[in-house]
């Protein structure tokens, strides 16, 4: 495995083209359930390669579920998951891990109580990794995070929190990235500071899965995006076409 | 001056660094597992056995055999208990995971006895033969030099480990967020093997180095002897290992004034012999707590709660049954019969304070013990109500002097205090001629109630099922009430009990002395069935056993806590069946708990066929996200109390 060479070949060209190569990750009629309550009710979703895909809806729709089914932490009930073609329905997440799933949870990206450089040294586990690489790839583009290489993650800023955690998907060249949203309990500022990022690892290439509850600064990055509602895909169209559903859509669920 | 100076050398080099190995050990299984392991003194005693098989027995050199003891056997163990056991107990609650390493406890000590004959001698030579050198006017035993060398190596390649490898960087990783590790790639289950195999390798070496110097090999010796290492995990918060070092070695150096210094009578001789237990005490009264958290565990299926017609009907039932068990049994059956209701209702005491408290006591017996000695001495020959109130009394009041330095305890650390002072009442009272008598028991009348006198063994099987059922009864409505509320939501989320304004203390006091309560009256009862009753019969291992069982049967159900208690009276009649008695007896019950960790909530609660037929009746389609926030919850609720 050569972690290098798909993304910067085959991405940047997909990025515009978008559908021509095998789909980045496809999602095929997926049920996930909590104990008894079911949360997703037959999920179908494709995120061709490269492609930035946002996935909107309101609270309780399944979008973190549905990152979580993806990234191993929840075994689907029934359905398919394929990413770049292959089967990985019901794999451990550190086995997806290894293999380039790159997952960022909700709210917490990073370890508290390791240093940041620590931390780097853990985003090493993807494999064919050096501490070297990770690290430089992570100061380059956060100096503040040389600055602060020998504190506690959990005493940055939570601004600085989430570029740690974003160092993860930066420097490990991943296949797929998920990111849960990523601007909860941030400014303004700093969303917009993380959303100039993702534009930015996206013109790298790889392929995004996130999720948001406030959608003009997603949409802003997306290529294609979705509207989940009460576990189902409820539309799926361009930017465009799901921003202007929006309002109405999420609206419609209460009214239901 | 001479002394001291000696005194000082043999704590550290004789019990410090030993203290410090093991104590190391817990604190790499804690935090990598979330699992304290008191099984700890039991794998130090294995190590020493096996050390001793393979040394003097098979004849291998010394070192080859303190490699394989150390870095094979004792890692092997460590990982094997890991997957097949402490893996499932991730979500468990802290009884079930407590039950869990006191049956490997009991089991390692049964398999102990079983595999090396009590009956034999064996001596463990010191390394080198006991030659010793001249350290700065100090003279020290080779063994003495080796276990300081051992201690501070250990200390010093776990310190490495910890901040310079990535294996190590990732076990930390584990502690501090699951789920983000595996997401990174790093499997948590693997290094939480890699804990509890570097665990139970500390242990085995403080096992093997302790053992020369206490004279013949002894299972219960040895085990008890790691036990100590507690305290210095403590002082550590189970978290810093410098911090657990330092601990050990003050404890060490104190067990040893305490020894050397303190005159020696019995009664002081005894106090010395404590002194960890008086230590731990110490240190987790002293220790800052973590704040108030929110629990863990998420259950999506609100617990069931039984219903004033159902406790009704089925104490009737079992009152009934012991009517006609009254008939059906005789002499010793009936017997065991009695014994097993009457520690029924002293295991009904933790159904209250741990199963729906979450506060889990390791000093039930000591309760007991206590509500025996007040039937005895206040319910004279006839055994009067008076003595039976006087034993709820009793135990009651010193539940709450327990309770009250403890109550900003929680958890694990409140489950070690009520260990010590358990340890320290069969020290100061059950041993104590004073108190029971210098023929080392004391007889205790049945009770006389309202002028039916029980010495019948017939008529005292149906009473003490009417006590069980009422207490039952008297427990479940508990739980319905606002008090029962209450403890669960304590139980459950301190942090929001404490923004709702819920006086955690009062509830928290209250079930503790209610809890005692029932102890005592359990005790003075069980004390009657027996007649006679001796230190013994108190001992705070029996206290371990308790919990054990009633978590195997279901720590949340007094359907559980009866035949619970029949089992565990059941347990010396495979004595008359079997060589091994105790033995025997223990493996069942460590099996039966391992059987925990496959289902946590115990045989009469969660997914047991039982709860199967339960849920099929009330069987539900699963429902859409958004409508479960609507009605379900409630809607359970209420069907669950209706």
């Amino acid at each position: 495995m050569n972690p290098d060479s798909p993304v910067t070949e085959g991405g940047v060209a997909n990025a515009a083209a978008g559908t021509t190569a095998v789909p980045a990750l496809q999602i095929e009629e997926v049920h996930a359930a909590y104990d008894r309550v079911e949360v997703l009710r037959g999920v179908n979703l494709t995120v061709g390669a490269g492609q930035v895909f946002a996935l909107l809806g309101p609270n309780g729709a399944g979008k973190s579920t549905t990152l979580r089914t993806v990234g191993g932490r929840m075994k689907p009930l029934k359905g398919r998951i394929l990413v770049d073609g292959k089967d990985v329905t019901g794999k451990p997440p550190e086995q997806l891990a290894r293999n380039g799933i790159c997952s960022v949870p909700e709210g917490r990206g990073v370890f508290p109580s390791l240093t940041v450089a620590e931390n780097l040294r853990m985003w090493t586990f993807k494999g064919g990794l050096r501490r070297s690489e990770v690290e430089e790839a992570a100061y380059a583009r956060f100096p503040r995070l040389a600055e602060r290489r020998k504190q506690l993650a959990g005493t940055l800023s939570g601004g600085e929190q989430q570029m740690l955690a974003m160092s993860r998907a930066l420097s490990t060249h991943p296949r797929l990235l998920l990111l849960d949203e990523i601007s909860m309990g941030l400014a303004p500022l700093i969303v917009a500071e993380l959303y100039d990022l993702v534009g930015q690892i996206a013109n790298e290439g790889f392929a995004i899965l996130l999720v948001e509850q406030f959608a003009a600064t997603a949409l802003g990055v997306a290529e294609r995006a979705a509207i989940m509602v009460q576990g189902k895909i409820e539309m799926e169209g361009t930017p465009d076409e799901v921003g202007a559903a929006a309002g109405e859509l999420y609206l419609g669920s209460g009214a239901k | 001056m001479n002394e001291f100076i000696s005194l000082t050398v043999a704590g550290i080099a004789t019990y410090g660094c030993v203290y410090a190995l093991t104590a190391m050990g817990l604190v790499v299984t804690y935090t990598t597992s979330g699992i304290f392991n008191f099984a700890q003194g039991a794998i130090g005693m294995i190590g020493a056995f096996f050390f001793y098989e393979l040394s003097r027995v098979w004849h291998i050199p010394s070192l080859l055999s303190l490699i394989i003891a150390v870095f094979i056997f004792a890692p092997l163990i460590g990982a094997l208990l890991e997957r097949l056991v402490m893996r499932r107990l991730e979500n468990a609650a802290l009884e079930a995971k407590l039950t869990v390493t006191i049956a490997l406890l009991l089991l390692g000590i049964a398999l102990a006895t079983a595999i090396w004959n009590p009956q034999t001698v064996r001596n463990l030579p010191s390394f080198f033969n006991g030659h010793q050198v001249s350290v700065g006017g100090v003279n020290l035993t080779y063994q003495q030099v080796i276990v300081v060398l051992a201690a501070i190596l250990a200390a010093v390649l776990l310190r490495l480990f910890f901040i310079y490898t990535r294996a190590g960087i990732a076990t930390r990783a584990v502690v501090d967020d699951r789920d983000l590790a595996a997401l990174t790639g790093a499997s948590p289950a693997r290094f939480a093997q890699l804990g509890w195999a570097m665990g139970c390798a500390l242990a085995a070496l403080a096992g093997i180095l302790i053992a020369p110097q206490n004279g013949a090999l002894d299972i219960t010796n040895l085990t008890l002897l790691v036990v100590n290492g507690y305290a210095a995990a403590m002082v550590g918060r189970l978290r810093s290992l410098p911090l657990t070092f330092a601990g050990a070695i003050v404890l060490g150096v104190l067990y040893s004034y305490a020894l050397g210094y303190l005159p020696s009578t019995l009664v002081w001789n005894d106090f010395a012999n404590i002194t960890p237990m008086i230590f731990l005490l110490l240190v987790i009264l002293v220790l800052p707590q973590s704040r108030a958290v929110l629990s863990r565990r998420i259950m999506v299926r609100a617990p069931r709660v039984v219903g004033l017609r159902e406790s009704l009907i089925a104490g009737g039932a079992l009152i009934l049954a012991g009517v006609l068990f009254s008939r059906l049994l005789s002499g010793n059956n009936l017997s065991y019969a009695n014994t097993g209701v009457s520690l029924g209702i002293i295991m009904l005491s933790l159904v209250l304070l741990t199963g729906y408290g979450g506060q889990v006591s390791l000093c039930q017996f000591s309760f007991a013990g206590l509500g025996a000695y007040a039937m005895s001495k206040v319910g004279g020959t006839h055994g009067s109500l008076l003595g039976i109130l006087a034993a709820m009394g009793l135990a009651g009041a010193v539940g709450g002097l327990v309770a009250l330095p403890s109550l900003r305890l929680r958890g694990l650390y409140l489950a070690l205090a009520t260990l010590a002072f358990a340890q320290g009442m069969d020290t100061y009272f059950f041993g104590n001629p004073q108190f029971f008598g210098v023929a080392g028991s004391i007889s205790v009348a049945r009770p006389d109630l309202f002028g039916f006198q029980l010495s019948s063994s017939r008529t005292l099987l149906i009473a003490l099922t009417v006590v069980f059922a009422l207490i039952a009864t008297l427990i479940l409505t508990f739980r319905r009430s606002r008090f029962g509320r209450r403890l669960v939501a304590i139980n459950d989320s301190p942090a929001a009990c404490l923004t709702v304004g819920v006086d955690m203390t009062r509830s928290k006091l209250a079930v503790f002395i209610i809890s005692a309560a029932i102890a005592g009256l359990g005790g003075a009862l069980y004390a009657g069935a027996q007649t006679q009753v001796g230190p013994n019969d108190f001992q705070f291992i029996l206290s371990l056993t308790l919990l054990l069982i009633a978590v195997v049967w279901g720590i949340r159900t007094t359907a559980g806590m009866l035949f619970g208690g029949i089992v565990f009276s059941l347990g010396p009649l495979l004595g008359q069946h079997l060589t091994h008695p105790r033995d025997a007896f223990d493996l069942l019950v460590g099996l039966a708990a391992i059987g925990v960790s496959q289902n946590p909530e115990g045989t009469f609660g969660g997914n047991t066929l039982l709860q199967r037929w339960r849920n099929s009746r009330e069987a539900q389609p699963p429902q859409a996200a958004g409508a479960l926030a609507a009605d379900s919850g409630e809607e359970r609720l209420s069907h669950a109390a209706g």
